[in-house]
């Protein structure tokens, strides 16, 4: 597993080692990755993001407000139209990093779009996203999706 | 011939709460863990809603001059739960506004209204130095039902869900 000290340029995502298949080469690589305390962030391509674990503490909701801004000026500035976020294995949070997600898509607006990918089972997710996707609808959107399948028929 | 009753399972704890620790992390996993008695929706809801609350306690409370600033205990069982939080408070900070927080929770039309309201405020204005989400996340997203008492200086709230059923 690859830890990154900093975001790659979303345009280097599409460069080996950074991209699922290497041409010329067998098997595909790993996606670059990182870890901040319990959270987990994995980097898909092609504007396409996956959280997983817990975002609750103090030092994990700074570094990533941090790494949250870096990367909205490079969706930004490598005119990235839409984004994915896979929230599904992202499992607990609190409401300091809710607000996190909140001041995301408030610097999105007009610029680019923020897909979120959330299990409809787990209550937070449903109930909070669902509310950002009515307050922003041109900025966001949100596909409910079957664990570890695609979403939901007509679920957006 | 009197059978023994198995008693129903359930999980009481109580934990102190001070600041940088992670107290809050630790009390999770024990719902987590202790807590599979209860169906997932109700003990996951019990976490959160427990988290946010201490967590309430950790910024806001006073400090008795040992380190602690407060107290958390959680009941659970498998029909409901039950959160309560102690902690000193002088009169005119964390209690006024914590009381008036939940008398507008508790009293409103619609907590979701509220809910949404308070997403819409985040959403115009990057400058709130305050999430102020929590309690209506306690309610509205995890189902609890609020409390208050304040016997200065201690602030006690309380808040219940049944968990017979999924929400």
């Amino acid at each position: 597993v690859r830890h990154l000290t900093t975001w790659p340029p979303l345009s280097a995502l599409n460069d080996p080692p950074f991209n699922a298949v290497v041409p010329g080469k067998a098997g595909p690589s790993r996606p670059p990755s990182k870890t901040i305390g319990s959270l987990r962030l994995h980097f898909h391509l092609p504007c396409a993001i996956r959280f997983e674990g817990s975002l609750a503490s103090a030092m994990v909701r700074n570094e990533l407000k941090h790494h949250l801004s870096d990367m909205h000026d490079r969706i930004v500035a490598d005119g990235c139209p839409v984004i994915t976020v896979d929230v599904q294995m992202l499992q607990f949070v609190d409401s300091s990093a809710i607000r996190l997600f909140v001041d995301w898509i408030s610097r999105a607006t007009y610029k680019y779009k923020i897909v979120f990918l959330i299990d409809p089972g787990t209550t937070w997710q449903r109930l909070s996203f669902s509310v950002l996707q009515s307050m922003a609808p041109d900025s966001v959107e949100v596909r409910e999706m079957e664990r570890n399948s695609g979403a939901k028929d007509g679920s957006t | 011939v009197i059978a023994a009753v198995p008693a129903a399972p359930s999980f009481d704890r109580s934990w102190q709460l001070a600041r940088g620790t992670d107290v809050l992390a630790a009390m999770k996993r024990e719902v987590d863990l202790h807590g599979q008695f209860c169906h997932a929706a109700c003990r996951e809801a019990t976490a959160m809603a427990a988290w946010e609350l201490a967590e309430n306690v950790i910024k806001y409370g006073l400090d008795d001059g040992l380190g602690s600033v407060g107290r958390v205990s959680i009941a659970l069982s498998a029909s409901g739960a039950f959160i309560r939080t102690t902690n000193g408070a002088n009169a005119e900070g964390s209690p006024v506004d914590a009381i008036s927080a939940i008398d507008r929770i508790t009293s409103a039309v619609s907590v979701a209204a509220l809910y949404r309201q308070r997403f819409r405020e985040l959403l115009g204005d990057l400058d709130h130095a305050r999430t102020k989400l929590g309690l209506l996340r306690v309610t509205f997203e995890a189902g609890f039902q609020l409390s208050h008492r304040y016997d200065a200086p201690e602030l006690e709230i309380s808040a219940r869900r049944e968990c017979s059923k999924p929400r």
